[in-house]
């Protein structure tokens, strides 16, 4: 500690007396007992440096005159004269202010001891300056820091580290009043006592009202609970006393009673029979748009299955299979929506059948052997197998379109 | 002082008194000097002095009988420091 307390500090050379009882004129240095040590400008520890600056320190370097000599020993004979005891010792009044009229211990300077050790020297002895020991003891037993004053104006980095920089000024503003509240209050926290809250807004007010209010009306349902439950035991009771008198008597409700159950279940939950199937055949549609409300009875769910059909069709198929599928769509535009009467189904049979078409939707007759050798082949939806007779028609279509073609270049040209 | 073994408690008034002179003092020497560096030293001195005044305001409402106290208790100077 000592080592880096004094690289830390400035030292300079300072001469400590010590008590001489001996009064020599010309005091020798051997005689003076003086000592070389070392004092500190900026150490505040002790009451020397007010009376040892270097201004006040007698130079003892040889070759100096006679005239500084004999001041330099006169210097001393006054710093090392003994205290002056006052004459009237036993007649001081403690309650007459002696500490500060007592000059005892202000003009022996260097004399001094250090605080820490004149109080309890005046402890141990029973001085006057006994009792005020006492005080002294308990007010320099405080450890001075400047961490409490360096606090005070670094609040906010005890709220918010280093780290921590996306806190914003409202934030901290808030955090730190609240850190600092109970302080100011003696360790009051906000909301304990009335005196110092503040003054309450319209909206505190409000939402005072609206709490009290919710435990009203949570008091009010345990209230209404409670009445439910007086209500049920009563209601047993009656039950149970007119089981007692008279079992007819089940219109309150009693369970237990076996004919009333007996007509309640049978007589309600009996079933329609064949009428209930039909109901699984309504449409789902809601019942604004059934079949009986729409204009000509017709449904669009069978609208959706016939436009599948057409839409794979026409392009691809034979000459006679596209104004059949024409002819689809009209019965569609015109079809009242009546499963028994599809003619045109077998007409499509039909025109599967002239076409030579293969089954296209994957739907095989068990039937019919000839589908079922064709298993092996993938069924591709839309696909279509041209027979012999198609490539014909194909062909002679063809050879028709050519011969119009010609026909209509040699009338232009002609023209 | 803080980081002294011994009592420095009767020393925050002195060394307060000791600054507050010292500033007071250069402040009185530089009032009237035209160089340039002497202004700049000049106002750094007024805002140093408003810096300390800042601090000894927040440490004597809390501390400041305390340090009366301790100033006052000790022997060497009792009221010596109040006289002036």
């Amino acid at each position: 500690m000592e080592n880096e307390y004094g690289a830390k500090h400035r030292r300079a050379p300072v001469i400590k007396y010590k008590k001489v009882l001996s009064s020599n004129l010309v005091p020798s240095a051997t005689a003076s007992g003086f000592y070389q040590s070392y004092f500190d400008l900026y150490d505040f520890s002790s009451d020397e440096e007010e009376y040892l600056t270097p201004n006040n320190v007698p130079e003892t370097t040889p070759g100096r005159s006679d005239r500084a000599a004999r001041l330099l020993t006169a210097t001393r004979l006054h710093f090392n004269s003994p205290p002056e005891t006052p004459k009237n010792w036993g007649q001081i009044n403690p309650n007459l202010n002696d500490y500060h009229s007592d000059p005892m211990e202000i003009s022996s300077t260097f004399w001094i001891l250090d605080i820490t050790d004149w109080w309890p020297q005046q402890e141990e002895t029973h001085s006057k300056y006994a009792d005020l020991s006492n005080v002294a003891r308990d007010i320099f037993s405080i450890i001075l820091h400047s961490v409490g004053v360096e606090a005070s104006f670094s609040l906010g980095r005890d709220v918010i580290g280093w780290r921590q920089s996306k806190t914003a000024s409202e934030t901290l503003r808030e955090k730190v009043v609240i850190r600092q509240f109970p302080r100011a209050n003696n360790g009051i926290l906000a909301g304990t006592d009335r005196e110092l809250d503040t003054p309450h807004t319209e909206n505190d007010s409000e939402m005072i009202k609206e709490v009290e209010e919710r435990q009203w009306h949570r008091m009010a349902k345990v209230h209404d609970f409670l009445e439910m439950w007086q209500g049920r035991q009563n209601l047993c009771s009656t039950q149970k006393e007119s089981r007692s008198q008279n079992k007819q008597m089940t219109a309150v409700g009693y369970i237990s009673d076996t004919e009333a159950s007996v007509k309640a279940t049978w007589s309600l939950f009996q079933h329609d029979g064949a009428a209930a199937c039909k109901l699984s055949e309504i449409s789902p549609l809601p019942p604004a748009l059934s079949a009986k409300d729409l204009p000509g009875g017709r449904t669009q769910i069978l609208n959706v299955r016939r436009i599948r059909r057409i839409n794979r069709l026409p392009v691809e198929s034979d000459d006679d299979s596209t104004p059949e599928s024409i002819s689809d769509t009209d019965d569609w535009l015109n079809w009242n929506g009546d499963l028994d009467n599809r003619n045109d189904s077998e007409d499509d049979c039909a025109a599967n059948d002239e076409s030579d078409i293969g089954p296209i939707n994957g739907i095989e007759d068990p039937e019919c052997p000839q589908q079922q050798k064709l298993r092996a082949v993938p069924n591709v939806p839309g696909l279509v197998r041209l027979t012999r007779k198609s490539k014909r028609k194909a062909e002679k279509l063809l050879v028709m379109v050519n011969a119009v073609e010609t026909r209509s270049n040699k009338g232009g040209k002609k023209r | 002082m803080a980081k002294r073994h011994t009592v420095t408690l009767h020393h925050v008034i002195t060394v307060y008194n000791n600054m507050f002179d010292h500033m007071d003092s250069m402040m009185r020497a530089l009032a009237k000097k035209k160089t340039q560096w002497k202004e700049d030293l000049f106002f750094a001195v007024i805002l140093a002095r408003h810096k300390l005044s800042k601090y000894y305001t927040e440490v004597t409402p809390t501390m400041g009988m305390l340090l009366i106290s301790a100033l006052i208790l000790d022997p060497f100077r009792k009221l010596r420091s109040f006289r002036k």
